[in-house]
C-alpha cells in the first residue's frame, strides 16, 4: 500500500497547514428532520456511511487534488469543510481554527459541484449579491466585479445577461468568479471541470494555475484524473469514504518506466508473430504495428529486429505509470470490491 | 445587518417571480372589486359588505401569499443547492433565516399594501359615485327644476377613480375619511398576524417539505384562529367534570392537550379587529396613530412571538445538514 | 384499421351509455328535489357554534354571505309559502356570527315581526340586539321593537318598555322621546308623558326655538287633555253605574268620587310658572305666538310663590320644580287646556261605542266642530237626495228612509224645513 503518512518534514515550520481533518466521518441519514446537535442526533433510520476516519492535510499555497470515483465521498468532505454538512464524528480545522469560524470563511471561496445559481439574476447582480454576503463595501464591489468577468474569461455581454441564459461553461466560470470575489486565501472547488468540453477543462485548469500563482491555496476535487495530474502539487485519493493515498504526485507514482510503446512499419511476418507473443497490447494495421512491451530487454530486441529487417521505426515511447493506472490499482485493491465498481467513474 | 438586507432583497426578487403570488393577488383584487356588486344584493348595509369582504380578503390572501410563497423559499434554496454557496459565505445561518423572513415579509407587506390601496380606492370610489353625488357634480341647479349640465358622466367617473386611488394611497399614510377611519388599524393588525404566520411558514420550512410546511402552517392558522374557542371548550370540559382535578381519562388528555395547544399557538383572535372596524370602536381609550387606535400590548405580543418562533427556526436551521 | 374503428365505436357506445345513464339518474334525483319543497327550505345550516368555528376569523364575511342569502330567502318566501320560521333561524345565525350587525336585528324584526306576523320572534331578535349593543348606542333596535309592539301587537305597555330604552340611547334623535312620551300618555302614564313633554318644551325654551316650543306645548296640552278626559270618563262610568241613567250635563259629574281631590297638571299653571321663572332668570317671555288657544293663567296663578332658582341658569334645570308646581290638587270639572271647557257630546252619549269613549267628553270647541261636521254630512245627503227626486224632500224620513233619531251634540233635535230643504241646529242656529 502506497500510503505515505506525512512524515516529519524540515519545512513544516514555514509551510502552514491550512486545511486539516482528523478522523472525519459522515453518516447520512434519510430522516424527516436531519439535525445534528453534537451527541443528540435526529437521525435514526436508514443510514449511508459516506466518510470514515478521513485524515487530510492541505498546505498553504499548493494545489491539492481530492481524487476518487463517483460516490467516494469527495463532495461530502468538501461540504463538511464548508459548513454545509455537519460531521458525524471527527474534527476539521481550517487555518488552524474550527469550522464555522466567520473570519475563516471570509478567507474561503467555494464553488460547489454542478452549481445552480439564482437564474433570474443578471451576472453582475449575482456577483454583487455574493460580494455583499462577503461584506465587501460597494466601492470595492464596483471595482472588483468587472475585473472578475475578465479574469474568468466571460464574454462582454455576460454581466447584463440573466444567469438562465448562461451556458454550462459560463456558469462554471461565473461560479469561479463568485468564489474568488473576496480575494480569498483558500479556494475550494468541487468538480470544477465536470461537464465541460476539453477546451473548457483546459481553461479551468489555467484559472486554477493562475490562482496558485497569485498565492492562493486551491483545494479541488475531481474524478478526471488526467486533468488533476497536470496541475496538482499533491493529491489525496479517497474511495468508499476512506483515504487510500495521499502525497506528492512524484512520490505516489513509481518513477521507473513501466512499459514501452513501439510503432513500426514494414516488419516481417515472423517477427510480428514473435512480438505478439510478448506484447501486453498489440495492434496491426496493414503494414504498421503498435506493440506495448513490458520489459526493456524485449524492446531492445525489437529495435534490433527493426534495424535488421530495415523496417521503419515510427516511434518509441517509454511509458511511466500514470495517475490513472495508479488509481485503478489502488481502487481495485480496496477490500471486498469488484474492479468495475471502482473504475466506473474513471474515464 | 447589511447581509440580512441583501438576503432579504434577493428573497424579495425571487418571491416576486413566483406566479402563485400574482394569481392570489389578482384573485384578491377581483373579490374586492366584486364586493361592490355583491353588496348590491344586500338590502341594508352595503358598505359593511364591501368592508367585510375587503378586510377579509386582505387578511386571508395575505395569509395565502405568506404560505404559498414562504414554504418554497428555503426549500428552493436547498433543492437548487444555492444554499451551498450561501452557507459557505461568512454569514451566520441566523442571518440567512432572518434575511429570508424579512424578504418574505416584505413580499407579503407589499402585497397587503397593494390590496389595501385597492380596497380603499374601491371605498372612496363608491362614495364618489353615489347617484346623488354624481348628479350634484355634473349638473348645476339654475333654478327650481332647471339644470345645466356642467360635466360629462364618464369623465367624472374616470376623474373620481383617480382621485379615489390617490386617496387610497394617502390612506396608507394616515389620511382618512369617516368611511375609512378605522380600517388602517385593521390592516395593521392583519399585518401583525401575518408577521406571526410568516414566521411559522419559515420555521416549518426549515425542517420539512413544502407540502408539509403548508399543512403545518394551515393548521397553525386554524388553531390560532380558534384559540379562544378551544380554550372555552377545555373550560367547559373541566366545568362539566366539576373542576380540573376531577377530570379523568380521555377528557383529562383533551383538557391538557387543549391547554398546551392554546398556549403555544398564536392567539390570532387577539389581533382581530374586524368587528371593531366595521361597527366602530366602543371605547375611546385605545391609543392611536394618526387617529388609528393601536393596541400596544398586542403589538408587543406579536413582536415577541415572532422573535420566539424565529429563534426556534434558527435553532433548527443552525445544525441542519443540507444534502 | 378496422379494428381501431370498432374499438373507438365501442368506447363511444360505452361512454354514451354509461354517462347517459348517470345523467338520467341524476335527472330523476333532481326532479325529486324540485317536486319536494321550495329551494329555501333545503337550506340546512349547521349550528351557530359550528358556523363560527368553520368561519375562523372570517365570521363577518360568513355573516354577510348568509345575510345576502337571507334576503333572497325572504323574497322567495314572500312570493311562495310565506313561512318565515327558517328565515328567523337565518337571522339568528347571522347575528350569532356577527353580533354587531345592527341592520340584521332591525331588518330581521321587520321581516319576521312586521311582515311575517311572528312578532314574538321578531322581538326576540330585537332583544338579542339590545343585549349585544351597549346601552349608549343604537336606539334603532329598541325603537323598532317599540314600533312592532305598539302598532303590530297593540301592546302599549310593551311598546313603552322598548321606547324607554330607545329614548335613553345616546344616538337617539330628539323625536324619539316625543314618541315615547306619546306612548306614555297612551298607556295612561300621564305624569310621565307630561314630564317628557315638559322636558321637550323647556329644551325648546332654552334654545329659543319657537317652532319646537309650539309642538311641545301642543303635546303638553294633548296629554293634559287625555289626562282630564280619563278622569271625566271614570266619573261618567261612576255616574251611570250609580244612578242607572246618563247625565244630561257635564256638571252632573262634578260630585262623583273620581273628581274629588284628584291630582292633575294644568297648562295655565305651567304657563304662569314659565313666565315667572323666565322673569326671574331675566330671560325674554314666552312668545305670544305659542300662547294662542291655551287656558291663560289667572292672576292668582301669576302671583303664586315660586322657588329659589340659584342653582341653574336655564329652564331645563328647573324641570323638576316646574313639574312639581304644575300639579294641582282639586275637585270638580278639570280645566280644559285649550282655553275652552268640557261638555258632553249628546250625540255620542247615548251610543257610547267603546272606540269613541274619549269623544263623549270633549271641549266645547271640539263639540261644536263635531256638530258642524254632522250638519255638513246631513246637508250633503239631503242635497244628493234632492237631485235624485228633482225636488226638495218632504221630510227627513224621505232622506234617510227612517225617522232621524240623532240627538244634537248640545241636546235637542235637528230642525228640517221641507219648503226650503234647510237643516238647522236648535242649539247652534248660527251653524
Ligand atoms: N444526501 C445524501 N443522502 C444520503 N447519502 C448520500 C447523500 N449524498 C451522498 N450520499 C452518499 O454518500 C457517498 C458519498 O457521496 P459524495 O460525497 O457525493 O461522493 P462524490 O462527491 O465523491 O462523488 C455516496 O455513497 C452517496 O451515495
Ligand atoms: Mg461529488
Amino acid at each position: 500500500m502506497a500510503f505515505r503518512a506525512p512524515g516529519p518534514c524540515p519545512q513544516k515550520t514555514t509551510i502552514m497547514i491550512v486545511i486539516q481533518t482528523e478522523k472525519l466521518s459522515k453518516i447520512y441519514s434519510h430522516d424527516f428532520i436531519d439535525v445534528e446537535y453534537g451527541r443528540i442526533k435526529f437521525n435514526w433510520f436508514r443510514r449511508t456511511v459516506a466518510l470514515e476516519n478521513l485524515d487530510l492535510e492541505v498546505k498553504e499555497g499548493e494545489i491539492f487534488g481530492l481524487l476518487g470515483p463517483n460516490g467516494a465521498g469527495k463532495s461530502t468532505t468538501i461540504k463538511i469543510l464548508m459548513g454545509i454538512l455537519f460531521a458525524s464524528s471527527g474534527s476539521a480545522k481550517i487555518m488552524g481554527r474550527p469550522l464555522g469560524d466567520k473570519s475563516v470563511k471570509q478567507q474561503i471561496g467555494f464553488l460547489p459541484e454542478n452549481p445552480f445559481f439564482y437564474d433570474y439574476l443578471k451576472g453582475e447582480e449575482f456577483l454583487d449579491y455574493y460580494g455583499q454576503l462577503y461584506g465587501l463595501p460597494k466601492s470595492v464591489r464596483r471595482k472588483r466585479i468587472p475585473e472578475l468577468f475578465e479574469t474568468v474569461g466571460l464574454p462582454a455581454h455576460a454581466p447584463n445577461l440573466p444567469l438562465k441564459g448562461y451556458s454550462k461553461g459560463m456558469l462554471q466560470r461565473i461560479g469561479v468568479a463568485q468564489a474568488i470575489i473576496s480575494d480569498p486565501k483558500i479556494v475550494v472547488l468541487d468538480e470544477p471541470q465536470s461537464g465541460l468540453d476539453p477546451l473548457g477543462r483546459k481553461e479551468i485548469r489555467d484559472i486554477i494555475l493562475s490562482l496558485k500563482e497569485s498565492g492562493k491555496t486551491v483545494f479541488f476535487s475531481s474524478h478526471i484524473l488526467s486533468d488533476a495530474e497536470l496541475i496538482c502539487d499533491r493529491v489525496a485519493i479517497v474511495n468508499r469514504g476512506r483515504l487510500t493515498a495521499m502525497g506528492e504526485l512524484g512520490h505516489l507514482l513509481s518513477p521507473k518506466v513501466k512499459e514501452y510503446e513501439v510503432i513500426a512499419s514494414g516488419l516481417s511476418k515472423e517477427t510480428v508473430e514473435n512480438v505478439r507473443r510478448n506484447a501486453v497490447k498489440f495492434i496491426e494495421r496493414e503494414n504498421d504495428v503498435l506493440v506495448i512491451l513490458p520489459e526493456e530487454s524485449q524492446a531492445r530486441e525489437l529495435l534490433a529486429k527493426i534495424v535488421q529487417e530495415k523496417a521503419t521505426l515510427v516511434s518509441l515511447t517509454p511509458r511511466k505509470e500514470t495517475l490513472e493506472e495508479y488509481f485503478i490499482r489502488e481502487v481495485s485493491k480496496a477490500p471486498g470490491e469488484s474492479k468495475t465498481a471502482g473504475v466506473a467513474g474513471v474515464r | 445587518m447589511g447581509k440580512i438586507l441583501a438576503i432579504a432583497l434577493n428573497t424579495f426578487k425571487e418571491a416576486v417571480r413566483n406566479k402563485v403570488l400574482y394569481f392570489l393577488l389578482i384573485f384578491a383584487l377581483l373579490i374586492m372589486g366584486f364586493s361592490s356588486v355583491i353588496s348590491d344584493l344586500s338590502i341594508a348595509a352595503p358598505e359593511k359588505m364591501v368592508i367585510d369582504l375587503g378586510l377579509g380578503a386582505i387578511d386571508f390572501f395575505g395569509f395565502l401569499i405568506s404560505v404559498f410563497v414562504g414554504i418554497y423559499l428555503i426549500y428552493n434554496e436547498m433543492e437548487r443547492k444555492t444554499i451551498y454557496t450561501i452557507v459557505s459565505k461568512p454569514i451566520d445561518r441566523q442571518q440567512f433565516i432572518l434575511g429570508k423572513y424579512f424578504g418574505l415579509l416584505i413580499t407579503v407587506y407589499v402585497n397587503i399594501a397593494i390590496m389595501s390601496i385597492f380596497f380603499f380606492t374601491v371605498l372612496y370610489f363608491r362614495e364618489a359615485t353615489q347617484p346623488d353625488v354624481v348628479t350634484k357634480a355634473i349638473f348645476k341647479e339654475l333654478g327650481p327644476g332647471k339644470f345645466e349640465s356642467v360635466g360629462n358622466y364618464y369623465v367624472y367617473h374616470v376623474q373620481a377613480f383617480f382621485i379615489a386611488a390617490g386617496k387610497g394611497i394617502a390612506t396608507l399614510f394616515g389620511y382618512w375619511e369617516p368611511i375609512t377611519h378605522h380600517l388602517l388599524r385593521v390592516v395593521f393588525m392583519s399585518a401583525m398576524s401575518l408577521a406571526i404566520i410568516t414566521a411559522f411558514a419559515i420555521l416549518y420550512s426549515t425542517f420539512s417539505t413544502p407540502t408539509l410546511s403548508a399543512v403545518f402552517t394551515f393548521l397553525t392558522f386554524i388553531i390560532g384562529n380558534l384559540c379562544e374557542d378551544i380554550l372555552r371548550y377545555a373550560d367547559k370540559l373541566a366545568q362539566k367534570a366539576g373542576g380540573v382535578a376531577q377530570l379523568v381519562g380521555p377528557d383529562k388528555m383533551k383538557y391538557w392537550f387543549a391547554m398546551v395547544a392554546t398556549h403555544i399557538t398564536p392567539n390570532l383572535a387577539l389581533l382581530d379587529k374586524f368587528s371593531d372596524a366595521v361597527h366602530g370602536p366602543w371605547d375611546a381609550k385605545t391609543p392611536t396613530i394618526h387617529s388609528v387606535p393601536i393596541d400596544w400590548v398586542v403589538v408587543v405580543y406579536g413582536i415577541t412571538y415572532v422573535a420566539g418562533v424565529l429563534s426556534l427556526a434558527c435553532l433548527i436551521f443552525n445544525r441542519r445538514n443540507f444534502k | 384499421m378496422r379494428g381501431s374503428i370498432i374499438r373507438t365505436l365501442i368506447l363511444w357506445i360505452f361512454f354514451l351509455g354509461f354517462f347517459g345513464y348517470a345523467v338520467s339518474i341524476q335527472h330523476e334525483e333532481l326532479k325529486k328535489v324540485r317536486s319536494n319543497q321550495p329551494f329555501e327550505d333545503n337550506l340546512r345550516l349547521p349550528s351557530s357554534e359550528v358556523l363560527k368555528l368553520t368561519a375562523l376569523r372570517y365570521d363577518m364575511v360568513a355573516a354577510d354571505l348568509l345575510w345576502i342569502r337571507s334576503i333572497q330567502s325572504f323574497g322567495g318566501r314572500g312570493m311562495t309559502n310565506r313561512d318565515w320560521r327558517p328565515v328567523y333561524d337565518l337571522f339568528d345565525k347571522i347575528t350569532d356570527l356577527d353580533p354587531g350587525f345592527e341592520q340584521c336585528y332591525t331588518f330581521g324584526n321587520m321581516v319576521i315581526g312586521d311582515e311575517g306576523g311572528r312578532q314574538k320572534e321578531g322581538l326576540g331578535l330585537i332583544n338579542k340586539g339590545m343585549f349585544q349593543f351597549s346601552l349608549l348606542r343604537q336606539y334603532r333596535i329598541p325603537f323598532e321593537g317599540m314600533y312592532v309592539a305598539n302598532w303590530q301587537m297593540k301592546d302599549v305597555d310593551k311598546a313603552r318598555w322598548y321606547g324607554r330604552i330607545a329614548r335613553k340611547r345616546a344616538d337617539s334623535p330628539d323625536w324619539v322621546p316625543r314618541i315615547v312620551a306619546y306612548l306614555e300618555v297612551q298607556s295612561g302614564a300621564y305624569y310621565i308623558g307630561f314630564d317628557r313633554f315638559l322636558n321637550n318644551f323647556l329644551l325648546a325654551v332654552d334654545a329659543n326655538d319657537i317652532g319646537l316650543q309650539s309642538i311641545a306645548l301642543n303635546k303638553l296640552k294633548e296629554s293634559v287633555d287625555k289626562w282630564n278626559k280619563s278622569l271625566l270618563n271614570k266619573a261618567l262610568d261612576e255616574y251611570t253605574s250609580s244612578t242607572g241613567r246618563l247625565p244630561s250635563r257635564i256638571e252632573d259629574l262634578a260630585t262623583m268620587p273620581a273628581l274629588k281631590n284628584y291630582e292633575v297638571a294644568e297648562i295655565s299653571r305651567l304657563v304662569a310658572l314659565c313666565e315667572r321663572y323666565l322673569q326671574k332668570l331675566s330671560r325674554p317671555e314666552l312668545s305670544d305666538d305659542i300662547l294662542t288657544s291655551i287656558t291663560l293663567p289667572t292672576q292668582a296663578q301669576m302671583n303664586a310663590p315660586i322657588e329659589d332658582t340659584t342653582n341653574t341658569r336655564n329652564m331645563l334645570g328647573l324641570q323638576n320644580l316646574i313639574f312639581r308646581q304644575c300639579l294641582v290638587k282639586r275637585s270638580g270639572i278639570p280645566e280644559e287646556p285649550n282655553g275652552s271647557h268640557y261638555v258632553l257630546n249628546g250625540t255620542l252619549l247615548g251610543t257610547k261605542p267603546t272606540d269613541e269613549r274619549l269623544e263623549v267628553i270633549a271641549s266645547e270647541n271640539g263639540v261644536r266642530e263635531y256638530l258642524q261636521n254632522l250638519l255638513y254630512a246631513f246637508r250633503a245627503t239631503i242635497d244628493k237626495r234632492k237631485k235624485e227626486l228633482g225636488r226638495t224632500p218632504e221630510s227627513l224620513r224621505e232622506v234617510f228612509y227612517c225617522d232621524p233619531v240623532t240627538t244634537e251634540p248640545f241636546g235637542g233635535k235637528f230642525q228640517y224645513d221641507p219648503k226650503t230643504g234647510n237643516l238647522r241646529s236648535t242649539s247652534a242656529p248660527d251653524l
